[in-house]
């Protein structure tokens, strides 16, 4: 776009400009409208509230992860081991638990210190032994799993009936809590990356990291940082999905870390790091859900689902490529 | 006309705001070396992109021949075709591949099912290597070969594609001294087989030793060219600046006050050694030197990216004996690096988030930064360089080269530092905006900023610097006043030429 003489600017091109310098995050909502409408024509059930509510309750456990995913790969990381997180937290909880209501607290707990505390070892070696996030996150994702099945392979133990009830299946007025959850977390995460100083280094770091490491930023301890806090949401995601199940279970988080990347990648964030909006995350997010929604309503296999995921990953990928 | 090998009549190649080649007419007879010689900045790098198919000259600018056939690359594929064979600085080698597969890289000698075929490989490998004289065992990783012997297999590689031209820019740069006599006997190696040679280099001593014939570039004109064996090397020096210092600085009106930074006995890897100076407020102290003599690494070891090894830094009278980037910022020191886009800026980043990186911390409250304040820095700074731009959210990538200059000076100056250090800060920019910088760097220094200012644009340094301190093997050769500086004198003590 041509610089422009400053001194008359009218309120349409400024409208202009906003238009084409977000270009990537309003063409992928323009998709998940599309979707929408489509949906609504096809399934006229696909409107109804009930639907909508149904709709983003779903998208709250991949929705959490996909905000986590969001955050490391904006700064220059990745984490795969997101579903083995998912998947160990919920078997040790479980199994420990046994539905005994007196062990709520300390199993929610430990539920949150798993995830968070595997975060903080993901920044540690890829800080201190300075590893690739990838290579390190393929490992703890196949130690994780490794322990989990050592400990069990066949669905074991019972979250509290409470716990569930409270945490997942519980309503506050018309909405499911979930929805609270997400929406909560997408807030805060929203403004961490756009308002707060934390969340401007994460974007430098994953633009630049020696551009930032030359102005002045701790770039090790964002790098520390991150990976903690993506694991804290991990493990919130995980503690709901167990509450979710009610007992643990070797599949609990099964590809998980996956949908994460996908959304993400379909909202526009750049591999490379350093570039995207976590709005665009959301419509990722949406679209995998609207997928996910529309195809059970029309009662449509669920192997056309990944056939369609992967191609909208695809589309959007070189759409995107083709915008810079 | 027959035994020219390359022949170049009135070429001319601009770039924006730039007149890099002006009517160059350049000819190289068959089986000479022929040196290209001239300052940084002079246009050896566009001249070489020409000949080898890099970019194409000016549209409808002059004429080039190779071996008395008229051409017009297209691609560097074509020019190689055309028996054009280039050694740049970085080589073009795979390195986990071996001596023989990196020579014949393009032409993979077959066996009958089509599989690569070793001892076919070996036989090819080898021939060019004897032409050079220089024995590297086939079988070797590139990876595995020192500088010097790698150099020999880039231009093996040339050789194996029927390189009748050998252009090779600064080809001793690189090397260690004691590698220097094999480059000379594989440049004479060349000689004997008929290939000619364009040899680009700074050292006179060098040109002197091996070449035929000297052609003097300067701002982008051809001062001429010498025989070697009738020139000495005052005349050449004086081809190479005799410029008349155009009458585009500022004029310095400034009262230099106490030191605000003193270096003593610096000591950092192998290029920066025993440096010793002192920074006055308000000084634009320059440092001049051919490129690689240590100057960009006396910036990384003052900012705190190279590591301190002996010596110290002193600033606000603090002894400074180890330093990061981190505490650099802290203490007023800022660097506008070398190569802005990759170490100056997050070019994936708009203009408001590239300018307060360093600050960030003085615009928290709270964890939350206050917008108000930052648009209020970030405004104020690009209207005082002026940097061109519709949006303070715009990506840095989609700016000009000299705004995205502009946008590194700004985040610097946005953290008011007492000390700060321009590398090469107007290389690839255009005029215009050079001027610019310049009145810019005046009046920092007249606000009491103390400026290192390095740069191996000598009518820069001459026109800015209020004092000159000149570098060769990362030491100190001397220390020039104003009125001492003349480019003569600079080149000399940059040369090592008494």
């Amino acid at each position: 776009m041509a610089t422009m003489v400053e001194s008359k600017t009218s309120s349409k091109i400024q409208f202009q400009r906003a238009v084409s310098e977000n270009s990537l995050v309003l063409t992928i909502w323009g998709v998940v409208l599309i979707m929408m409408i489509v949906a609504s024509i096809v399934s006229p059930d696909f409107r109804s509230t009930g639907n909508m509510i149904n709709l983003l309750k779903q998208a709250t456990i991949p929705g959490i992860l996909a905000i986590a995913q969001t955050i490391l790969i904006l700064s220059g990381a990745i984490d795969l081991s997101m579903g083995a997180v998912v998947t160990f937290t919920s078997l040790i909880t479980a199994g420990l638990m046994d539905s005994r209501e007196e062990l709520v607290l300390p199993i929610v707990v430990l539920g949150l210190f798993i995830g968070t505390g595997i975060g903080f070892i993901h920044g540690l070696l890829t800080t201190r032994a300075r590893l690739e996030p990838f290579i390190v996150t393929l490992g703890t994702y196949s130690i994780i799993l490794g322990i989990g099945y050592w400990y069990t392979t066949v669905p074991v133990g019972g979250i509290a009936s409470s716990l569930s009830a409270n945490l997942y299946y519980g309503q506050l007025g018309p909405i499911p809590k979930p929805i609270f959850y997400f929406v909560g977390i997408f807030i805060l995460a929203y403004i961490m990356l756009n308002y707060t100083r934390f969340g401007r280094s994460l974007y430098a770091v994953g633009g630049k990291p020696e551009v930032a490491r030359k102005s002045g930023l701790n770039v090790d301890r964002i790098k520390l940082l991150r990976f903690t806090l993506a694991g804290f949401l991990v493990a919130i995601a995980s503690v709901i999905a167990t509450a979710r199940m009610g007992i643990g279970d070797p599949l609990a988080g099964q590809g998980m870390e996956l949908d994460a990347i996908t959304a993400t990648v379909i909202g526009g964030i750049s591999l490379y790091g350093g570039r995207g909006s976590l709005i665009g995350t959301l419509a990722g997010i949406l679209i995998l859900g609207l997928i996910n929604n529309i195809m059970v309503m029309l009662d449509v296999n669920m192997f056309y689902q990944q056939l369609i995921k992967g191609t909208i990953v695809l589309l959007a990928v070189a759409i995107y490529k083709q915008r810079n | 006309m027959s035994d020219d090998a390359l022949e170049l009549e009135n070429i001319s190649k601009t770039f924006p705001g730039v007149r890099a080649l002006d009517n160059i007419s350049f000819r190289c007879t068959v089986g000479e070396i022929h040196a290209l010689v001239g300052e940084n900045g002079a246009g050896k790098s566009t001249l070489i992109n020409i000949i080898a198919g890099v970019m194409p000259p000016d549209h409808g600018s002059g004429s080039m021949r190779v071996f008395g056939k008229e051409v017009k690359f297209r691609s560097p594929a074509e020019a190689q075709r055309a028996g054009i064979g280039v050694i740049y600085q970085e080589f073009n080698l795979l390195p986990w591949l071996t001596v023989a597969e990196n020579i014949l890289v393009s032409q993979l000698p077959v066996n009958k099912l089509g599989l690569v075929s070793r001892r076919k490989m070996a036989e090819a490998a080898r021939g060019p290597l004897s032409t050079l004289g220089m024995p590297i065992d086939l079988t070797l990783k590139v990876i595995d070969l020192s500088v010097a012997e790698q150099q020999v297999v880039e231009i093996a590689k040339a050789l194996s594609l029927n390189a009748r031209i050998m252009i090779m820019d600064e080809p001793s740069a690189v090397l260690a001294g004691h590698e220097l006599e094999n480059l000379f006997n594989v440049l004479r190696a060349l000689k004997a087989q008929g290939i000619t040679v364009v040899y680009i280099s700074h050292r006179l001593d060098e040109i002197f030793e091996i070449a035929d014939r000297a052609t003097v570039l300067k701002d982008g004109k051809v001062m001429g060219t010498l025989t070697i064996k009738e020139a000495d090397k005052s005349t050449l020096i004086r081809m190479m600046i005799g410029r008349s210092l155009e009458d585009t600085f500022p004029g310095s009106k400034n009262q230099v006050g106490e030191a605000v930074m003193t270096c003593r006995n610096l000591n950092s890897g192998k290029k920066v050694r025993n440096i010793s100076f002192e920074l006055h407020k308000g000084e634009i102290l320059g440092v001049a030197g051919l490129v690689g003599n240590g100057q960009a690494e006396l910036a990384r070891t003052l900012f705190g990216i190279d590591q301190i090894d002996a010596g110290e830094i002193i600033i606000d009278g603090k002894h400074i004996k180890s330093l990061d980037p981190q505490t650099a910022v802290d203490i007023g020191i800022g660097l506008v690096p070398e190569d802005r886009k990759t170490q100056g800026l997050v070019l994936s980043l708009s203009i408001r988030k590239n300018i307060t990186m360093p600050i960030l911390g003085n615009l928290t409250r709270m964890g939350m930064i206050d917008n108000q304040r930052e648009t209020g820095i970030v405004n104020q700074q690009v209207e005082a360089l002026e940097i061109k731009t519709h949006n303070l959210d715009q990506e840095v990538q989609n700016l000009s080269g000299g705004n995205q200059q502009k946008v590194v000076l700004a985040k610097w100056l946005s953290t008011q530092p007492k000390v700060i250090i321009l590398d090469e800060p107007t290389r690839g920019i255009d005029v215009g905006t050079k001027m610019e910088m310049y009145n810019i760097m005046r009046s920092l220094a007249e606000k009491g900023t103390g400026i290192l200012m390095i740069s191996s644009e000598l009518p820069e340094i001459l026109g800015m610097s209020d004092r000159i301190l000149v570098m060769r093997d990362g030491a100190i050769a001397g220390e020039l006043s104003k009125d001492e500086a003349t480019e003569e004198s600079i080149l000399r003590l940059a040369i090592g030429e008494e």
